[in-house]
């Protein structure tokens, strides 16, 4: 049965798909991926970079190792690249078509939830990163 | 007279900034599904000023995108997401709490479009939770 996980961008523009199942599921609740999304809090589904494939290119923006994707017509963010995990890439799971199919396992940068966000759940907490990376600072 | 805080907000890439000269008229969470593409996040939370108390310090980047009866704000450089315009709330401007400095001035008082809410988001909280807008007129 072959596998397919697709999302886009809210006009359409940008459309993706992964051919083969995630590998990754967190929240993160750090400050940059509140700007990046606006929202409270942002959640991320990782997959292999090789399985993913684009129709329409999305902007990017971020200083290296992070780049964000978006789409630069209507704005909808999308996920992130970090080179220091070069074969993974990470939608936000609201630009996925299915969100629901994607619970996050964990929390990402948990000291900084806001404290009016009641999130509340058994999942372990990072206070940073939750995923190795040689210099702890990206996202989820 | 009262002391008028000035709440501020701005993009990642500051190329967008705004003050807010005015308390603001609401806060809420959004739990529907364009609030989720447009945020890429499982839930919206924004909070409502007065355009008239809006100064926008920079906005050379500012994008709208219009579908329905509302516009989506972000910024074209590094598409970070800025606000939401509704039709039904035109007096007020809807900055995603997410941009504004001070993210925790802005607890949300209600849940809107709760019956969209995604399953796995885990939260508890005695807010009252509606099914559609507190906003839009819906008939």
């Amino acid at each position: 049965m072959s596998v397919s996980h697709q999302g886009g961008c809210r006009c359409g523009k940008i459309r993706f798909e992964a051919v083969s199942d995630p590998v990754f599921t967190s929240y993160c609740h750090c400050d940059d991926c509140r700007r990046a999304t606006g929202a409270p809090v942002a959640a991320y589904v990782g997959f292999d970079k090789q399985s993913v494939q684009w129709t329409g290119r999305p902007s990017t923006y971020g200083s290296p190792p992070v780049e964000r994707l978006f789409c630069s017509a209507c704005g909808a963010p999308l996920g992130y690249r970090d080179a220091r995990i070069a074969d993974r890439i990470y939608f936000l799971t609201g630009a996925m078509d299915d969100p629901e199919a994607y619970p996050p396992a964990k929390h990402g940068y948990a000291g900084k939830q806001l404290p009016w966000l009641k999130l509340d759940d058994d999942l372990p907490r990072f206070a940073a990163t939750t995923e190795p990376r040689p210099e702890a600072e990206a996202c989820g | 007279m009262s002391e008028q805080a000035d709440h501020r907000g701005h993009c990642r890439c500051r190329s967008v900034a705004m003050i807010a000269r005015a308390e603001p008229e609401l806060s809420v969470y959004c739990h529907c599904d364009d609030c989720r593409r447009a945020t890429g996040a499982p839930v919206l939370a924004s909070v409502g000023f007065p355009k008239v108390a809006i100064t926008w310090e920079a906005d050379g980047t500012l994008s709208r995108y219009r579908e329905g009866t509302a516009s989506r704000l972000f910024c074209s450089n590094c598409g970070s997401p800025v606000a939401q315009e509704h039709d039904s709330a035109s007096h007020l401007t809807f900055f995603n709490t997410g941009f504004m400095d001070e993210p925790n001035g802005f607890p949300p008082t209600y849940h809107t479009f709760a019956g969209q809410k995604i399953e796995w988001l885990e939260l508890h909280d005695d807010l009252p939770k509606v099914e559609k807008t507190i906003l839009i007129k819906t008939d």
